[in-house]
């Protein structure tokens, strides 16, 4: 899969959960989910577990510390389907 | 204890734009601290020019924002946060809000003096009463529990408690230091706001 195609998916993921428009919007690599998204910590759960789901992995807790923007969503999706 | 005017979409005091002590009260669920534990950690100081800042760090949840926004009862929800052990405390929305509001005032303080971004609520967890730890490292917590709101702090040295104060006047004045972090006069101050709710921790002093 394709980052842009990631990346798409990924928008339609975190978008229930996103309070900035504009930043989702123009979602890319360097979006962070709570500085930019401004996804509130407690909604970031429902966004790993919608992960999960759509990708059929299991996010571990150390892959979990580390997502905290689209980059690193990309990384540990990648890594888990490889 | 809270004010009542409604201003901008927020909650705001009454009177007084900070609370003189009154609002951090002792937690409902389980009982105060006990003094005279001291963690001697790192965290519980902040040295900035061989001056030691004390850190807090603060959460609000608006449990009416929350009850529309997160659906704790989805599966597998708890368990990616709350050890086996904190679940069993959970009976209802506020046990739930509860531990996550000491669980993110707790991380404030981490984040604080480490400035790393770390998504790992499970690391950070309920040792007893109003204690959690972190590495190892006990942080106490007091919270004021309310039906529309849980409002936790969370200290490295319950000795600063008595020190501290809210403020619930999101027009208070303060800056933020070359790391992002909110600051008044010098010292650091923890910022939390959510829903209808926006709150400041900061020492009486400044």
């Amino acid at each position: 899969m394709d980052k842009e195609t990631l990346i798409a998916e990924l928008k339609a993921i975190v978008k229930p959960y996103a309070k900035d428009e504009e930043a989702l919007a123009n979602i890319n690599e360097n979006t962070d989910f709570i500085n930019d998204l401004k996804i509130n910590s407690a909604n970031l759960v429902d966004v790993i577990l919608d992960v999960e789901e759509k990708y059929n992995i299991v996010i571990d807790n150390e892959s979990m510390e580390k997502m905290v923007n689209v980059k690193s969503a990309i990384e540990i999706i990648e890594t888990k389907l490889a | 204890m809270m004010g009542s005017g409604v201003t901008d979409n927020r909650i705001v005091g009454d009177t007084k734009p900070c609370m003189m002590g009154s609002g951090v009260t002792d937690n409902l669920i389980v009982s105060d601290i006990k003094p005279g534990i001291i963690s001697t950690g790192i965290t519980d100081n902040l040295i900035i020019n061989n001056i030691k800042i004390p850190l807090i760090g603060n959460d609000i949840i608006d449990l009416r924002t929350a009850a529309v926004e997160s659906n704790w009862r989805r599966p597998n929800y708890l368990s990616k946060i709350f050890t086996p052990e904190e679940q069993s405390l959970i009976k209802d929305d506020k046990t739930v809000w509860w531990l996550w509001s000491a669980k993110e005032s707790v991380y404030k303080i981490i984040n604080r003096a480490t400035l790393q971004r770390r998504y790992a609520p499970l690391s950070i967890t309920w040792f007893s009463e109003n204690i959690f730890k972190y590495e190892g490292e006990k942080f106490f917590i007091k919270s004021e529990i309310t039906d529309e709101f849980i409002h936790t702090i969370a200290v490295a040295n319950p000795e600063l408690f008595p020190q501290l104060e809210v403020c619930k006047d999101p027009t208070i004045k303060y800056y933020k230091d070359e790391n992002g972090m909110p600051m008044i006069d010098n010292q650091p101050v923890s910022i939390s706001h959510h829903g209808r709710y926006w709150a400041m921790v900061k020492q009486k002093n400044i």
